[in-house]
């Protein structure tokens, strides 16, 4: 402080002898002292612009004029308290939109999917021919691309549809649960907290009566209870047996939430489809089928989607 | 249409402070005539160029500065050349030397 003081009181100095100086040289050609010193200083055009000039310089300068502005700015404020308001509510407003934007940016678009192989995994849709809408998948075209489509190395399907009303505890509770083919689980890559995935003979007709518990449902409708697996349950008035439960970061989201709010699934069923279909199967389309590409060869993912788009049309056909 | 004054060229101004300083001791108003002089009139420095100058090439350690009186009896302060700023007038000087021989070929050239 004390050298930022000498520095001013000097600067002042030199600049004050500067200007009479030149007055001087004026008053020597026949001008009065008066008129030279004015003329000098309308040449010169202000004094405080050569010692702002001068004063930039100054190592540190540059914090200096910071705390001259924040001290400046917090007077401001408090003179003003419904502008100072009206700033902050501005600020937080913007600050929170631009966090809110980002928040979903980075979960949809950024960050990949939480799943292995995630730029692997497809959602595979339907397109009808009669009026070339996109749709979920009915049964019949899911076992054909299962067994005839080579772009694929795994395929799943669920269904969304079944909820189930759990009886047997004081109060009934509605579970929102979904059916799943074999081999569901493996392709998102879960691995169960407690129990077992559903076996391949579980998923067909009469050997169904099997659940799985999402990890929330698990803790909420039965205290996370360490012996779940191999209780029996009552569910829509039929009996299953728990086999499984899925671990806390599983998520699967169903595209419809309930009632409570809820988009992901309680509870989950084998699909245990008729083989072969009964032809009223051949007209629903209620599955949503998942599919892992191959890895062959070192073709972009591009050109692996269209051949893969070929081989299914030719699936179909 | 009258010629304008040349801009000073970057650079340009700390060489002629510190050329304007080789024969003797000055103040800053001394400096500015001094260049003029040298220049034939073509160069007249401003304050608001000048003593920022000053400052840095003071800074740098090439100039130093005492309070003394003008010719006039005032009290002013007056710049010398420390050795360092004796050694780097004549680095410089060379340095503008061959800069202005290279252009004056090349605007010459054909």
């Amino acid at each position: 402080m004390f050298r930022k003081r000498k520095f001013e009181q000097e600067l002042d100095e030199e600049l004050r002898s500067y200007i009479e100086l030149l007055a001087e040289e004026r008053v020597r050609r026949g001008m009065s002292l008066e008129d030279a010193l004015r003329e000098v200083r309308r040449e010169l055009g202000g004094m405080d612009r050569v010692k702002e000039n001068v004063r930039d310089l100054r190592p540190g300068v540059f914090l200096e004029t910071l705390g001259q502005d924040v001290r400046y700015t917090f007077r401001a404020l408090r003179r003003n308290r419904a502008f100072a308001f009206v700033v902050l509510l501005t600020l937080a407003l913007g600050i929170g939109a631009n966090t809110a934007m980002f928040t979903v940016v980075d979960g949809v678009v950024l960050k990949p999917l939480a799943y292995p192989d995630s730029d692997r995994l497809l959602t595979l849709w339907e397109r009808s021919r009669s009026d070339g809408l996109e749709s979920t998948v009915s049964p019949a075209n899911f076992y054909d691309w299962r067994e005839q489509s080579r772009s694929f190395s795994k395929m799943a399907a669920i269904d969304s549809y079944p909820d189930f009303i759990l009886n047997g505890s004081a109060e009934s509770q509605r579970l929102s649960g979904a059916d799943v083919t074999a081999g569901f689980f493996p392709l998102l890559g879960a691995r169960m907290e407690l129990g077992r995935d559903f076996l391949a003979e579980e998923d067909r007709p009469g050997r169904n009566q099997v659940v799985i518990l999402s990890y929330g449902a698990w803790q909420r409708y039965f205290g996370g209870r360490a012996d779940i697996v191999g209780w029996v349950l009552t569910l829509n008035n039929a009996p299953y047996t728990v086999v499984g439960v899925l671990p806390r970061d599983f998520a699967f989201v169903s595209k419809a939430s309930d009632y409570h709010g809820r988009n992901q699934f309680d509870i989950f069923r084998p699909m245990a489809l008729p083989v072969p279909l009964p032809a009223w199967l051949r007209g629903t389309h209620p599955l949503c089928v998942l599919a892992q590409m191959k890895t062959r060869g070192r073709a972009s993912p591009p050109s692996r989607f269209s051949s893969a788009r070929w081989l299914m049309s030719a699936a179909r056909s | 249409m009258a010629p304008s004054k040349p801009e000073l060229l970057p650079g340009t101004l700390d060489l002629l402070i510190l050329k304007s300083l080789a024969l003797q001791e000055l103040h800053g108003m001394g400096i500015a005539r001094r260049i003029s002089q040298i220049t034939n009139g073509a160069f007249e420095v401003k304050a608001g160029s000048l003593f920022p100058a000053l400052y840095r090439l003071e800074h740098a350690g090439w100039l130093g500065s005492f309070w003394g009186e003008s010719e006039t009896k005032r009290k002013s302060k007056f710049y010398r050349l420390t050795n360092s700023g004796r050694n780097g007038l004549q680095t410089e000087a060379e340095r503008w030397e061959r800069i202005s021989l290279a252009m004056a070929n090349a605007m010459c050239a054909r």
